[in-house]
């Protein structure tokens, strides 16, 4: 008898496992076909890093401060930067990052003092050597970087007039306003000696 | 060791041969090669070999500071990654006495749960398909998805997470966040039903576990075990209870165990474990207040003073440790971390011995080892 | 801590913040106590949680060894170091304490540090193939299979 209970507990067991697939079989599938359904990637997808485009400069602002560099685990940063002539902030030259060895923790964009840093939604990369994912982040930025280097130095040197021009003039009203203060107060003696000289008078007397 | 079978007495005299489980095999749950020594199909003695996904963590913690290790704990265990990221920053923060805020303590807390469920699941698949069963599988990376989608969406990561930060977390969750996890909990809480009926309930995978591969209660004192086998012996010890770490003292959940300390109430043990998992979220989703995700006030430079320090975490596998010996510096002078893998693995010799080779697929299943977390 | 307060070799004994360094009590002891030591714990029902090595060759000329005891409910860990100079081996506590099998061939994986009547002590992590004296987690060691990358450095 119990080999007879066996045979019927698994017929129950495997119908009750039929009844379960078959429901899902009523399912809409899940499965997207890659590649050649895209796939879109979340708002915070981690991998790539590209610059940003600042909106006040109208272009990057890596001033290649090594931030980056120091803090990456994996040691796959690459930067370098300079003085351009006459100006005080520093432009990057030089941005390789070699995306063999990036382990995508994000602490690049998490100490950059500018902001710069941002993912990219490139998922894809492909190459046939190591040396082919070494990316060179300033590439897009190369061309017009006389131009911008030009503006910025324009920029700052307005923005050094104005502040010149600022400085002057809270000087100058600063010396104003003293001045005031000291006809004032010349006022004020000249137009309280009449009671004073009464006063003495008085007192005198 | 109890047994089924009788154990030869006198291999010498029978024919003996060694087979070799190799570190290419798809029931090892990664590269883990088990010598077996085996009369017929009964295990006379088991000699695992480990080391083939030796990366070295602890040697590049003592070349990076602080800051730099963050990525490497997730890569020692990937499957709950974001429980040993969170728990090294906040090991870091207790060492340094950083203080978090309200808001982050609930997100982290959200984010291990969601890592928990996840970590289970796939548990839940890849143990089924060792014992043969190809449909749970499938159905378990369904549901598993839908949590790799929510994380993702506010991470950026599926896998390895670096999500934690030294005084809270890398990004703010949003309401859609919130409004995700609360739909997946709900929708998750009628999938249980399915798993009992498709797995549980199953009179192969009762056949193939109930009896096998049981824990002796001795050996948790000779050997260390924790986590869901632990449980499973009858000792509700669990970290998150014992020793809480972060707000886990606010929630109210329990711990499941299981008196027999085979195979089968090890699977029951887990799927109570998501149950409770998805308790804590729901707990947590409702209370979550609002204010700053990271403290204020970091200190640039992580430098705890000289000294040990130890932090222990409920990882979905067990009692995750990590042990700072600080000398003051940047740079940790030694970081060992103590994952619970190698634990629970070493048990392997005693148990399996006198076993059925399938009864040891099975057995090997149940213990739920990631073997990157015993070669760090 | 009166647990080990019979036995010969404990130096010392202090209590540590627990909300500080996750500990609550650390015993500095010699060699000869180790054995003792763990047998004491083991009778108290404690299991063996973390065994670890530290280089200290560079500052105080020894390697530390250190044990980490935790009782099951209500954890009290205990911290154990015992230092040892680097020429000399350790007794093993492997017939108390099974899980220190594993432990020990670690240490001896990655320090170099032998263990007397220890089962089988061979490497773990590492390949069974890699050089004798090689021990990669030595403050001085430089890869005998290295191509000369640095860490880090991509081929």
């Amino acid at each position: 008898m119990a080999f007879v209970k066996d045979i019927l507990d698994g017929t129950k067991t495997l119908l009750t496992g039929m009844k379960v697939t078959l429901n899902n079989f009523r399912k809409p599938s899940i499965t997207s076909k890659y590649p050649i359904e895209k796939i879109e990637m979340s708002e915070a997808f981690r991998n790539v890093i590209v610059l940003i485009e600042k909106d006040d400069i109208q272009s990057h602002d890596c001033i290649g401060c090594k931030a980056c560099e120091r803090v990456c685990p994996s040691f796959c940063i690459d930067v370098d930067g300079e003085r351009p002539e006459g100006m005080r902030r520093m432009r990057a030259t030089e941005f390789k990052v070699d995306f063999a060895l990036c382990s995508d923790c994000g602490l690049c964009l998490d100490v950059c003092p500018t902001d710069t840093l941002g993912y990219s939604k490139i998922h894809d990369e492909t190459g046939y050597n190591r040396s082919d994912f070494v990316y060179d982040l300033l590439d897009p930025w190369r061309d017009a970087e006389g131009p911008t280097v030009e503006r910025l130095r324009k920029l700052e040197e307005e923005q050094a007039a104005a502040k010149k021009a600022r400085t002057v003039k809270k000087a100058a009203a600063k010396k104003a306003a003293a001045k005031k203060a000291e006809t004032e107060t010349s006022k004020e003696t000249t137009e309280e000696t009449p009671t004073n000289k009464n006063d003495a008078e008085n007192n005198d007397a | 060791m109890a047994s089924r079978f009788d154990v030869v007495q006198d291999a010498e005299s029978r024919d003996t041969y060694y087979l070799n489980m190799g570190p290419q095999h798809p029931s090892t749950h990664g590269v883990l090669r088990l010598k077996l020594h085996l009369d017929g199909e009964t295990i006379l003695s088991v000699d695992p070999v480990i080391g083939y996904g030796h990366r070295a963590h602890e040697k590049m913690a003592e070349n990076r500071d602080y800051l730099q290790f963050l990525p490497n704990p997730s890569r020692v265990d990937y499957i709950s990654g974001m429980i040993y990221n969170i728990g090294y920053c906040q090991a870091i923060e207790r060492a340094m006495g950083i203080e978090v805020p309200e808001r982050a303590e609930y997100i982290r807390v959200i984010a291990n749960e969601l890592n928990r469920i996840s970590s289970h699941l796939l548990w839940l698949g890849t143990f089924l398909l060792d014992l043969g069963a190809f449909t749970p599988f499938l159905y378990a990376f369904d549901d598993r998805e839908k949590i790799l989608d929510i994380l993702d969406r506010v991470t950026g990561s599926r896998l390895t997470y670096c999500y934690g930060r030294f005084g809270g977390v890398t990004l703010d969750v949003d309401d859609l966040f919130l409004q995700q996890t609360a739909e997946f909990c709900t929708h998750f809480k009628t999938r249980f039903a399915l798993y009992e009926e498709l797995v549980i309930d199953n009179v192969i995978f009762q056949e193939r576990t109930v009896g096998v591969g049981v824990f002796e209660p001795d050996l948790i004192q000779k050997y260390g075990v924790s986590g869901p086998c632990l449980r499973a012996m009858g000792q509700a010890n669990d970290v998150r209870k014992d020793e809480p770490y972060g707000i886990y003292d606010r929630f109210d959940f329990d711990i499941p165990t299981q008196m027999a300390g085979d195979c089968f109430v090890r699977s029951l043990v887990r799927m109570d474990e998501m149950r409770q998992s998805v308790r804590i979220v729901e707990q947590a989703v409702k209370d979550i207040p609002d204010g700053p995700f990271i403290a204020p006030k970091v200190p640039k430079r992580i430098r705890p003073a000289e000294g040990e320090y130890h932090f222990c975490v409920e990882s979905a596998r067990g009692n995750f440790g990590i042990y700072i010996v600080s000398d003051g510096s940047d740079i940790p002078f030694r970081l060992k971390m103590r994952t619970p893998s190698f634990a629970n693995m070493a048990t392997m010799p005693d148990v399996m011995k006198g076993t059925l080779l399938s009864d040891a697929v099975a057995i090997l299943g149940s213990i739920d080892i990631v073997v990157p977390e015993i070669d760090r | 801590m009166s647990l080990l307060a019979n036995i010969d070799g404990v130096r010392e004994t202090t209590d540590i913040d627990h909300s500080a360094q996750g500990f609550h009590h650390l015993h500095v002891i010699t060699l000869d106590a180790l054995v003792p030591v763990t047998q004491t714990f083991f009778d108290n029902g404690f299991y063996l949680e973390m065994m670890t090595c530290q280089d200290r060759r560079e500052a105080d000329g020894i390697f530390r060894l250190v044990y980490q005891f935790c009782t099951m409910s209500t954890p009290q860990r205990h911290l154990v170091h015992l230092d040892i100079d680097p020429t000399t081996s350790a007794p093993s506590i492997a017939h108390i304490f099974p899980a220190s099998d594993w432990l020990e061939r670690e240490v001896f994986d990655m320090y170099g540090v032998g263990f007397d009547n220890h089962p089988d002590l061979k490497r773990i992590l590492m390949p069974e193939a890699y050089p004798d004296g090689a021990h990669p987690l030595l403050k001085d060691f430089v890869d005998p299979e290295s191509k000369g990358e640095a860490d880090g450095q991509s081929v």
